[in-house]
């Protein structure tokens, strides 16, 4: 070979030695995650390390919402597939922002003519079309990658909220099932009472029935309720990424509505910026970049660039450049052109009505939470006191035996019931507030004001003083 | 045309009214200004109205002039329990209207209820258009009008006023009062103390403020001259006086009337003294509604009893239809009653007799203006007592127009049941033998399965 030809082969070799810095998309998708919520996924070996620390710690002691949120980041699988499937992105980009390998064909051919030599053939070809698309291509790729980072970011807050919701569940269930034995409980004392009369032979079959009967369906649906707690129990567990064999407990009481709530320009704001529709937007970049690049090279088929060495059967070398180019006869990647056009189309079309439904999702999440914190605000407020009030009242009838206390056991029963009603809309609350997070991608501003307070039992009265010394009691004077 | 005689008559009369409308009643034969009406004044002890009052009136041109205002008025039954009534005069009952056989009265009513009203003078002999029966007497009388009613009075007797509209509302919310005429020619026998009451009986349910008078027959409170136990006035005597209790019944049930200590004489009614053959001696004498009783007896000394023999109306309010506790075990039933109600304690397994104890300690509350059902202490202990109950107080050696609270009977020694053992087992005392056992076994056996036909 003539030295003079060794450079391009040289220049061409050394190109395809060159790599693009190596990305990390992981830590991409961890400063995505960060920037729509408090916490985030682990990337090195350190944080992971951290991050099952804190889990064990959390694992120790009851689980509040925040803890299955944080559980669920560092164990969830779903999280671990979202890595994965960044990896494979990943790769697409590094595998695109790499020219194609040259191809090296040899052959050696025998004459059957005496005294000749075997003609000895060499090529080394590379793709032309490949170098000069290989910034465009390199460029789409990076552009996928990032669609893909966003779209993984949009996963796992979406496992978040799954894990969020699953727990609100979990908590709510709890507490029902608490209210429900609790009225079980007073449905009991009801009819154990009921016997105790019918033992003394004051009141017939039909009332001690009647209050059995009682007991028995307010027994069933504690039971129903106790496993509807452990069915939604191993939900969380599952949406958390713990293992079946895994202990925990919950944390008692949900926390009270906060004292503002988001405004809606400011939930509009950041859900403008949801990493689902910042990869839809960045997916239509990346198409409109990739169909200028189509429109621009549409005449660039096959482009091969090579070097050509032969030695004939009689000695002789010839060693020469070589050039094989597409001709445009019967096509002129029209239908690529097509394809591109058309790509564009749909992925602008899929961003707008992402944007659309975010927009209304928005707008309705918001509306919920503030119509449950009303909810939440009347029966704490209004039902939950005229209850107590009932009770109260009730308890001051008996204690003049003006009413019996199967008629208190009944308003107790009733008093249970409306603070059912009450958890209920509590959870039904943070619940709302859990789709409305799920709506702007992204921590609610206003969950940094959540405050301790807990939603307290129901209330009972103050507890009597000991009855036994009324004989030392005296009353007052004798009447005159 | 007034001479300064009169005139000075007249504001002496209303100067002597004013001060002497709540205290005893003055003495007429005393009064200045009382005059002489139409066949000379003897003497007769005013009547003292429990917890009551006589309405003053004033002599115009002959005739004792009245004046009742018809009006919403707020009552207390007793300490802490209250109601927007409706009476005469700012109480109920109306105050007594006191005559004497003979005189000429002139009672003027003014209207200042919310609806139209009248007036019924009951048991009394007058003419027709003075009845007071609304619509057949006369038109009623309008809110803010007054009506006058004037007639002369030809007998004597216990009698009673209340309105004769719209009776249901108007009586149920408390519109009566008494009517006592005394005989022209005085008692035949000297009366030392002549009481007068009224029996009537309230809804006011637990925790209200105004009587339902919607209730015909469950009533909550039963009533002397509108008050319950322990806010009904005793009745005092000395020693050795005659007594007059005179009985008027505007409730809605006939009521026996039981007095402990003497047996009184049933004497009369709003027929007047009945003649001595017709007396009737009694411990207890029902008086029927619309009825009036006279009873008279010679006081004996110490604290007697005197309450209607219907054992409910001597409560005051109490539960109706509620399961019954007497004998119930609830033990272990109500610790877990009061892990969900700390307020709860279970009463009534022995019966009712510790509920004073509760309710006097103040620690089990009632609804609001509610009385609790059994009330009073005496020397001994809790009398439990509520509704129609009071106690006739006598006392040796009582002035003659005392009528204060004397106290407690100090009981000579030897006088008073005394306890002799502790043990239940004590004595000998004589049983009958148990019934046999009857089919349907107490619910704690199996009932005996009886086979039919065959």
């Amino acid at each position: 070979m003539k030295r003079r030809h060794a450079g391009p082969l040289v220049a061409v070799l050394l190109a395809a030695c060159a790599s693009t810095p190596r990305e990390r998309a992981d830590d991409e998708l961890a400063r995505a995650i960060a920037a729509r919520q408090g916490s985030t996924i682990a990337t090195t070996a350190e944080e992971r390390a951290a991050r099952d620390a804190d889990v064990a710690a959390r694992l120790a002691k009851p689980i509040a919402i925040d803890d299955a949120v944080a559980i669920a980041l560092a164990r969830n699988p779903r999280v671990a597939a979202q890595l994965a499937d960044l990896g494979i992105a990943q790769a697409e980009l590094l595998e695109a922002s790499r020219p194609s390998n040259p191809s090296l064909t040899l052959s050696a051919l025998d004459s059957n003519r005496a005294g000749e030599r075997t003609k000895l053939g060499i090529s080394v070809v590379q793709s032309f079309a490949d170098l000069v698309l290989l910034k465009s291509r390199t460029a789409v790729a990076r552009g996928e990658l990032d669609a893909s980072v966003q779209h993984s970011a949009n996963e796992v807050l979406a496992s978040i909220a799954d894990s969020a919701r699953a727990w609100l569940a979990a908590a709510g269930a709890q507490q029902v099932a608490e209210m429900r034995a609790l009225a079980a409980e007073s449905a009991a004392v009801s009819a154990d009472l009921a016997q105790r009369y019918h033992d003394a032979g004051n009141v017939p079959a039909l009332f001690l029935a009647e209050h059995r009967a009682a007991a028995v369906e307010a027994s069933l649906a504690a039971d129903q309720a106790k496993l509807d707690a452990l069915r939604t129990s191993h939900a969380l567990a599952e949406a958390m990424g713990l293992d079946a064999a895994a202990q925990f407990a919950l944390a008692a009481g949900l926390p009270l509505p906060v004292a503002d709530e988001d405004q809606l320009d400011a939930l509009l704001e950041r859900a403008a910026t949801r990493p689902d529709l910042a990869a839809a937007r960045r997916r239509t970049e990346v198409l409109a970049g990739s169909l200028g690049v189509t429109r621009k090279f549409r005449w660039l088929g096959r482009f091969e660039v090579g070097i050509e060495g032969e030695r004939e059967t009689d000695g002789a070398e010839l060693v020469g450049p070589s050039v094989a180019v597409e001709l445009p006869l019967f096509h002129r990647n029209e239908a690529a052109l097509a394809r591109a056009e058309a790509r564009v189309d749909r992925a602008e079309a899929d961003a707008l009505a992402l944007e659309t439904s975010i927009a209304h999702a928005v707008r309705a999440g918001h509306a919920a939470v503030a119509a449950a914190a009303t909810r939440v605000a009347r029966l704490r407020d209004e039902l939950l006191p005229l209850r107590e009030q009932v009770l109260a009242r009730t308890q001051e009838r008996v204690n003049f035996m003006l009413d019996d206390p199967f008629a208190l056991l009944r308003a107790k029963r009733e008093q249970v019931d409306a603070y059912q009603q009450y958890l209920e809309a509590l959870r039904d609350y943070w619940l709302a507030r859990v789709e409305l997070a799920a709506a702007i991608g992204a921590a609610l501003p206003s969950s940094a004001r959540i405050g301790e307070e807990r939603a307290a039992p129901p209330a009972t009265e103050e507890p009597q003083e000991d009855h036994s010394h009324h004989h030392e009691h005296d009353g007052g004077e004798p009447t005159p | 045309m007034t001479t300064r005689r009169n005139l000075f008559k007249l504001i002496a009369a209303g100067t002597a009214g004013l001060v002497g409308a709540r205290a005893v009643g003055a003495d007429p034969v005393g009064d200045p200004v009382a005059g002489r009406p139409q066949g000379g004044l003897p003497h007769y002890t005013p009547v003292r109205t429990l917890n009551g009052w006589t309405l003053p009136h004033r002599i115009v041109d002959g005739a004792k002039e009245f004046h009742l205002v018809a009006e919403e008025v707020d009552h207390e039954f007793a300490p802490r329990c209250r109601a927007k009534c409706w009476g005469y005069n700012g109480s109920t009952p109306g105050p007594t209207i006191e005559a004497v056989e003979g005189d000429r009265v002139r009672i003027y009513v003014t209207n200042r209820l919310p609806e139209h009203t009248n007036v019924h003078w009951h048991g009394v002999l007058l003419p027709p258009g003075m009845d007071g029966v609304g619509g057949v007497s006369q038109p009623n009388i309008a809110p803010g009008e007054t009506y006058v009613y004037e007639f002369t009075l030809k007998q004597h007797g216990t009698h009673m006023y209340h309105p004769h509209a719209d009776e249901m509302v108007q009586m149920a919310n408390g519109m009566m009062g008494l009517f006592i005429i005394h005989p022209k020619d005085g008692e035949p026998e000297r009366i030392d103390r002549d009481y007068a009451l009224l029996l009537h009986n309230w809804a006011l349910h637990p925790g209200t403020w105004r009587p339902d008078p919607s209730i015909l027959q469950d009533f909550d409170l039963w009533t002397f001259n509108s008050k319950v136990f322990p806010a009904i006035d005793s009745m005092v005597a000395a020693t050795g006086e005659r007594v007059r209790v005179r009985v008027g019944n505007l409730s809605m049930w006939n009521h026996p009337i039981h007095m402990h200590g003497v047996q009184f004489h049933v004497t009369g009614g709003d027929g007047g003294r009945w003649p001595r053959s017709a007396w009737r001696t009694e411990a207890t004498e029902i008086v029927g509604v619309g009825q009036t009783r006279d009873f008279e007896f010679t006081a004996v000394p110490g604290d007697w009893a005197f309450h209607c023999h219907m054992s409910h109306h001597t409560m005051n309010a109490m539960g109706h239809g509620i399961a019954n506790p007497l004998g119930v075990d609830s033990s272990g039933v109500e610790e877990r009653m009061r892990r969900l109600l700390p307020g709860y304690m279970a009463m009534g397994e022995g019966g009712m007799a510790e509920h004073q104890d509760h309710t006097d300690s103040g620690h089990m509350r009632g609804p609001e203006n509610t009385l609790p059902m059994m009330m009073g202490k005496g020397p001994f202990g809790n009398i439990e007592m509520g509704g129609m109950f009071t106690l006739i107080k006598v006392r040796d050696g009582l002035a003659r127009d005392d009528y204060s609270d004397p106290g407690w009977y100090a009981h000579p020694p030897g006088t008073v049941a005394r306890r002799v053992s502790s043990d239940p087992a004590f004595g000998r005392p004589v049983r009958r033998n148990a019934a046999p056992a009857v089919d349907d076994a107490p619910p704690s056996e199996p009932a005996p399965h009886h086979h039919h036909g065959g």
